[in-house]
C-alpha cells in the first residue's frame, strides 16, 4: 500500500484530530475568535429533531468553527421552519436542508455526523438508524425508554465502531469534574454513599380521542410517533409528551441520566452498577436505594440541592457536593485549594475537553470514544431503568449488570422491554 | 357483558400500568379473563391494555389469542411486546408461523420478535427474506440473524451479501458483524474472522467494510499489527480512521513496537494523531518514539507528544520535557510546562528537584514552576534558597512556595515577606501566603504565623500582613489588627482590614466607628451591617444589629443595605421593619424582595402577618416575576391560617 499523495477532506479531519484538537481550557469565545476554518475541514452535521433543547445544542455546536450544520430532520414543519433559520442565520446563507423525514437525511453521504434532540421515546432508535448509516452520533439523554434499548444502542455502536456521545454534559463541566475527580483520586477516602437528584413522577398510558391529523407536511404523525404503539393523533401528545407514558422515560431518567452517571463515575463502576435496588414504601421514588457490590449506596432524592441535578459523594474522609449554578462544597474545605491542580491534571493525564460538544467533536477526528460512551451511557441508563422496574414492582428487585437481567425474577426481567411499532424496529 | 365487566379492571390497570404491577406471580384466573378480553368484542384500548399486562403475566395458554392480533395495526405492536414476554416454544412457533402469513410492517414486526428471542429455528425462513423483495423485511432479517448469532445464521448471512439491493447488502454486512462478534465472544474467532473478512468487499459502505475491518485486525492479535499499520495509510478515512481506533484499543506489545518504529516514518500530518492514540494507548514501550517527537519535528507534532509524555511518561520524559517548556513556540513549552505538572511515577519529583538549582535560568524557573504545581514538599528547601535570588527565578520561587508550604513552613514564607522591598515582590508573596493559609484548617496556626511577622516588618510587608489577618479571622488576629489602628503608616490598611472582617467578633468595634461619626463611620456601618447576614449569629442576635442599624442609615443607600440584611431574619419583628420602608418609591422592589424572603419562612408560624404583609406588598409591585412568588406565599400562608 502506497502512501497518499492526497487527503481527502474526511481523511484529513481524522489525521489531523490532535493538532485539531488542541485548545482544551479555553472559552468558546476565544475557539471562535481563533478564526474560521476552511469548508473542506469541517465536521459536517445534521440535526435531528430540534425543539427548544435541540437549539441550545444547535448554538453550542455552532460556536466551534470546525463544524457546520449542512441539514435538519424534523416531522414538525414549524421546528424545521425555526431550525433552518437559527442554523441559515449563523452562517449567512440559506444553504441548510430540510426533511421531514430522517432516513432521507441519513442516506446523504457528505454528512459526518448527527446531533439529535428529539424527544426520549426516539433516541435510541435515531441513534441507532444513524450509526447504521455511518453517521457518528451525538444524542441527548435519555437515552432510551426500556433496558433493551439502550442496550442494542450500545451493541449497534460497538459493531458500527461510530463514536457516540450521550449529551449528559455535566461529565464535562469543570465543578462536576473536580468533585468527581476528589472521590476517585481518593481525596474523600472510602466512599460509602452517594446522593443523586431525581426528579419525581411517571406518567400514565392512555389513548386519548382521536383527532383529525393533520396534514403530512405540518406534522407527519406517523414519523412523530416512530416506535412508539399506536396511540391515535391527539394534539396533546404533541404538546405533552411529558404527561404521556409511551413518550416519555419517565422521572428518575429526566435527571438520573445525568446524577446517576456522576455517581458511577466518581465510583468507579461506570461499565458495570449496582446489584440491588430497595424499594422506598412510596410512590415517588425519593429514597430509593441502589446498592453496589463494594458496599456504597446510591440515594435518589428530589430535595436537598441547591441548584439542578445536584450530587453528594461521602467518604470516610471528606464529602463533596456539586449541583447547577452553585460552587462545589466540599469537606474539609482545604480541597478548594486543590480545584485546578485537579482539573488540570484531569485534562493532561485524559485528554479530554471540559466542554461536552468539544470532546465529542475531537473525538470525531480522533476516532476515540467520547467521555459518555455507549456503553458507559447504557449503565447509567440501567439504573434509571431498572429503579423504574423496582418502583413498578413495588418491591426491592436484584440486578446482575454483567448480564442486564434480574437473577430468578421473571416478573422483572419481562419489564426490560417494549417491542417497537414496525417498521420502527430496533 | 365481558367488555363492561372487565373495563373497570382495565381502567384501573391502565391508570396503574407503571406503578402497580402486583408484586406475586401471575394468576391464572387474571390471564383468563385477559384472554377473554382480547377475544371479545372490547375496544382496542382495552385489548391494548390486556396486551401490556400479558406482557408481564401472560403464560403460553394466552398465545393463540395474542397471536391473532399481530395483523391488526392497533394492537400488533403490544401484541409482539406480549409474545416476547412469554417463554416457551408457543410463542415462538406462533411468531414463525407469522412470518407465512404477513407482509409490510406487521411482517417487519414479527421478525423483529425473533430476532429479539434469540429464536434459532427462525433461522432458515429469516435467510430466506434477505432475499425478499421487501427491502425493510430483508434489512430486519439480517438485524434479526445478526442477534440470533450462531453458525447456521453466519451463513445465511454471508450467503445474503450477494443481494442487490444496495441498503439491504449494507444491512446484511452489519448482521455479519453482529453475528461475528458474538461467535468470537463464544470462541469461535476463525469463523468469526471468516464472516467478517467477508464483509470486506468494495460493493459495501466504506463504513461498513471499516468496522468489519476493526475486527478482522483484532482478531488476528500480534499478526494484525503490520495490516494495522498499513491501514493507516489508507486512503478511505473509514480505514485510517479505524487503524487509529485499533492503536488505542487493540492490546499486544507488537501493536506499540509497530506504531513507535513506523511514527519517523509517516508523514508529518499523521504523526500528530498517531502520537495522540499512543498517549492513550497507555504503554510506555511507546517512551522512545513519542520523547524524540517532543524533541524535535513540526511545533504541533512536538505539542503532542509533550501531551502524550503527561499520559506515558516517567522519570526519564522530564529533560525532554524541561527542554521543551523553554522552547520559543508558546503552544510547545506551554504543553510541556503543562506535562511536567501532570507526570505520574516513581523518580519524578527526584529528577526534578535536581534541576531546581540549574545553571540555565530559563531551566531553573521551569523547574521551579514544576515544584510548585506538584507541589513537591521535599524541594521547600531549594525553593527557599531560590527566592533569595533575583528576578524571574525569585518569583517563581516565592509562587512555588505558595503552593507548597504547609503549616510547618508559614513562618519561612512570612519572612521572606518581611524581608521584600518592592510592591510587586510583595504582591506576589502576599498571594503565595493568601494561598497558604486557603489549604492550612487551623486558623490560629496562620494568625500566628501571620502576627509573629508584624513586629519586624517595614512598612509595605506590614500593611500586607494586616491584609493577610483577614484569612484567619481568629481573636488574636483582630487583636492584631486593633493594635495597628493607631500606628499611622498602616493606619488605613487596618480600618480597611477592620471594615471587611469576616466574624461577628469585629461588631462591636464597628458599631463603635459607625457611632462615632468621622472619617470612619461609613466604613463602620458597611461593616457592622454586612456581618448582619453572617451565619453564625441567631435571628435575635441579628434583630438587635438590625436595630442598631436602623438607628445609624442615614440615606437610600444604606437602608437598601440594611433591607439585604434583613432578608437574613427570618422573625415578624424584621417583617415589620422591612415594611416600615414599603412607602419609600426609590426602595420598592427591594423592600418586596426583602418582605417576600423573611416572610416565606415565616407561612406556616405566623401565616395572619405574613398575609397581611404580603398583601400590602401586592397592592404596591409591578414586577410580573416577583409577584408570582409573593402571591404563592400569601396563598400558602392563606391556607395555613385557614382562610
Amino acid at each position: 500500500m502506497s502512501i497518499p499523495s492526497k487527503i481527502d477532506r474526511r481523511s484529513f479531519l481524522r489525521r489531523t484530530a490532535g493538532v485539531a484538537a488542541l485548545p482544551i481550557l479555553i472559552p468558546a469565545s476565544s475557539r471562535r475568535a481563533q478564526g474560521a476554518v476552511a469548508a473542506n475541514e469541517r465536521i459536517a452535521m445534521g440535526a435531528i429533531g430540534i425543539g427548544g433543547r435541540g437549539s441550545y445544542d444547535l448554538q453550542w455546536f455552532m460556536q466551534n468553527p470546525d463544524v457546520q450544520f449542512v441539514a435538519m430532520c424534523d416531522a414538525r414543519r414549524d421546528r424545521r421552519d425555526a431550525a433552518k433559520s437559527l442554523i441559515d442565520n449563523a452562517y449567512g446563507n440559506s444553504d441548510c436542508a430540510t426533511y421531514r423525514d430522517l432516513r432521507d437525511m441519513l442516506a446523504r453521504d457528505d454528512i459526518d455526523a448527527v446531533l439529535i434532540a428529539t424527544s426520549d421515546r426516539w433516541h435510541s432508535l435515531a441513534s441507532i438508524m444513524a450509526m447504521r448509516a455511518g453517521k457518528d452520533v451525538f444524542c441527548e439523554k435519555p437515552l432510551g425508554m426500556n433496558v433493551r434499548e439502550t442496550q442494542v444502542l450500545a451493541e449497534v455502536a460497538k459493531q458500527t465502531k461510530r463514536v457516540f456521545q450521550v449529551c449528559t454534559q455535566r461529565r464535562s463541566e469543570p465543578n462536576f469534574v473536580y468533585i468527581v475527580e476528589l472521590a476517585r483520586k481518593g481525596y474523600l477516602g472510602k466512599l460509602h454513599t452517594l446522593t443523586a437528584h431525581i426528579v419525581h413522577g411517571f406518567a400514565p398510558h392512555v389513548w386519548l380521542p382521536a383527532e383529525p391529523e393533520p396534514p403530512k407536511d405540518e406534522l407527519d404523525w406517523e414519523l412523530f410517533l416512530g416506535p412508539v404503539p399506536y396511540h391515535p393523533y391527539n394534539r396533546d401528545y404533541v404538546d405533552r409528551r411529558h404527561a404521556h407514558a409511551d413518550f416519555w422515560a419517565g422521572g428518575l431518567h429526566e435527571w438520573g441520566a445525568h446524577t446517576f452517571d456522576l455517581c458511577q463515575f466518581a465510583n468507579d463502576t461506570a461499565l458495570t452498577g449496582p446489584t440491588r435496588f430497595v424499594f422506598p414504601n412510596n410512590d415517588t421514588s425519593e429514597g430509593l436505594v441502589a446498592q453496589y457490590e463494594n458496599g456504597v449506596n446510591l440515594t435518589m432524592t428530589a430535595g436537598g440541592f441547591p441548584g439542578t441535578c445536584g450530587v453528594r459523594f461521602e467518604g470516610d474522609e471528606g464529602t463533596a457536593m456539586c449541583a447547577d449554578g452553585v460552587m462545589p462544597e466540599v469537606s474539609p474545605v482545604s480541597l478548594l485549594g486543590e480545584r485546578e491542580t485537579i482539573l488540570r491534571n484531569y485534562v493532561e493525564h485524559t485528554g479530554r475537553s471540559l466542554d461536552h460538544a468539544r470532546d465529542f467533536l475531537d473525538c470525531v477526528k480522533s476516532r476515540r470514544d467520547p467521555i459518555a460512551s455507549a456503553e458507559i451511557a447504557r449503565r447509567a441508563h440501567d439504573i434509571c431503568h431498572v429503579g423504574a422496574i423496582c418502583m413498578s414492582l413495588k418491591r426491592d428487585v436484584t440486578w446482575d449488570p454483567e448480564t442486564s437481567s434480574f437473577p430468578n425474577d421473571e416478573e422483572a426481567n419481562r419489564m426490560r422491554s417494549r417491542a417497537n411499532r414496525a417498521p420502527w424496529v430496533l | 357483558m365481558i367488555r363492561q365487566m372487565n373495563r373497570a379492571v382495565l381502567g384501573l390497570l391502565a391508570a396503574l400500568m407503571v406503578l402497580s404491577v402486583p408484586s406475586t406471580p401471575a394468576q391464572a384466573d387474571e390471564v383468563t379473563d385477559l384472554i377473554a378480553i382480547l377475544e371479545s368484542d372490547a375496544a382496542a384500548y382495552d385489548k391494548d391494555v390486556a396486551c401490556r399486562r400479558l406482557a408481564v403475566v401472560g403464560t403460553p395458554a394466552a398465545v393463540d389469542a395474542i397471536a391473532a392480533l399481530l395483523d391488526d395495526e392497533q394492537l400488533a405492536t403490544s401484541a409482539r411486546t406480549a409474545l416476547d414476554g412469554i417463554a416457551g416454544p408457543e410463542a415462538a412457533r406462533a411468531l414463525r408461523s407469522a412470518l407465512a402469513e404477513l407482509s409490510g410492517a406487521g411482517l417487519v414486526g414479527v421478525i423483529e420478535s425473533l430476532g429479539t428471542r434469540g429464536d434459532t429455528e427462525a433461522v432458515p425462513a429469516l435467510g430466506r427474506l434477505l432475499h425478499s423483495a421487501d427491502p425493510m423485511a430483508a434489512s430486519a432479517a439480517a438485524y434479526a440473524l445478526g442477534r440470533i448469532g450462531g453458525r447456521e445464521a453466519a451463513e445465511a448471512l454471508v450467503a445474503g451479501l450477494s443481494v442487490t439491493d444496495e441498503a439491504v447488502r449494507a444491512s446484511v454486512g452489519l448482521g455479519c458483524i453482529a453475528c461475528a462478534v458474538d461467535l468470537a465472544a463464544a470462541g469461535d474467532t476463525r469463523l468469526a474472522q471468516r464472516v467478517v473478512d467477508a464483509v470486506r468487499r468494495p460493493d459495501l459502505p466504506s463504513a461498513v467494510v471499516g468496522a468489519a475491518t476493526y475486527r478482522s485486525i483484532l482478531w488476528r492479535g500480534d499478526a494484525g499489527a503490520r495490516l494495522l499499520v498499513r491501514h493507516l495509510y489508507s486512503n478511505d478515512p473509514e480505514l485510517s480512521g479505524m487503524a487509529l481506533q485499533l492503536i488505542r484499543e487493540m492490546p499486544g506489545a507488537r501493536v506499540t513496537a509497530a506504531v513507535g518504529n513506523a511514527l519517523s516514518r509517516i508523514p508529518s500530518a499523521l504523526q500528530a494523531p498517531v502520537i495522540e492514540a499512543l498517549g492513550h494507548r497507555g504503554d510506555a514501550a511507546a517512551l522512545p518514539a513519542v520523547s524524540e517527537a517532543a524533541r524535535s519535528g513540526a511545533p504541533e507534532v512536538r505539542v503532542v507528544a509533550c501531551r502524550a509524555l503527561a499520559q506515558i511518561g516517567d522519570a526519564s520524559a522530564v529533560d525532554t520535557l524541561l527542554a521543551a517548556a523553554v522552547s520559543p513556540d508558546e503552544s510547545v513549552a506551554t504543553a510541556a510546562a503543562n506535562a511536567l505538572a501532570a507526570l505520574q511515577g516513581d523518580g519524578i519529583d527526584a529528577t526534578i528537584a535536581a534541576r531546581l538549582a540549574d545553571a540555565d535560568p530559563a531551566i531553573r524557573v521551569v523547574a521551579l514552576r514544576a515544584a510548585g504545581q506538584r507541589r513537591m514538599a521535599e524541594a521547600i528547601p531549594a525553593l527557599i534558597e531560590a527566592a533569595s535570588a533575583q528576578g524571574e527565578v525569585r518569583h517563581a520561587a516565592i509562587r512555588a512556595l505558595g503552593q507548597t508550604c504547609g503549616p510547618d513552613r508559614l513562618p519561612d514564607l512570612v519572612g521572606i515577606l518581611v524581608g521584600l522591598s518592592s510592591d510587586e515582590e510583595i504582591g506576589l508573596a502576599e498571594t503565595a501566603l493568601s494561598d497558604t493559609a486557603s489549604r492550612i484548617e487551623d486558623k490560629q496556626v496562620v494568625a500566628d504565623a501571620l502576627v509573629a511577622g508584624l513586629e519586624p516588618a517595614a512598612t509595605q510587608p506590614k500593611a500586607a500582613l494586616l491584609r493577610l489577618l483577614r484569612t484567619a479571622p481568629v481573636s488574636s488576629a483582630l487583636n492584631a489588627v486593633r493594635a495597628s489602628l493607631g500606628e499611622t503608616a498602616v493606619q488605613d490598611t487596618a480600618y480597611a482590614a477592620l471594615g471587611e472582617w469576616p466574624t461577628p467578633e469585629a461588631a462591636p468595634d464597628l458599631l463603635a466607628l459607625a457611632k462615632a461619626g468621622g472619617e470612619h463611620r461609613d466604613l463602620g456601618l458597611r461593616g457592622y451591617i454586612r456581618l448582619i447576614g453572617s451565619n453564625d449569629l441567631t435571628p435575635e442576635q441579628k434583630m438587635a444589629m438590625c436595630n442598631e442599624a436602623a438607628a445609624l442609615v442615614a440615606n437610600d443607600g444604606e437602608t437598601d443595605q440594611l433591607l439585604g440584611a434583613l432578608a437574613t431574619v427570618p422573625t415578624v419583628e424584621a417583617l415589620d421593619m422591612v415594611m416600615s420602608h414599603l412607602d419609600n418609591p426609590a426602595l420598592s422592589a427591594r423592600v418586596c424582595w426583602a418582605a417576600v424572603t423573611v416572610a416565606e419562612p415565616l407561612e406556616q408560624s405566623h401565616p395572619a402577618q405574613v398575609v397581611d404583609a404580603l398583601t400590602r406588598v401586592l397592592e404596591v409591585m409591578d414586577n410580573p416575576n416577583m409577584e408570582r412568588r409573593v402571591r404563592s406565599s400569601r396563598d400558602r400562608a392563606a391556607e395555613a391560617a385557614g382562610q
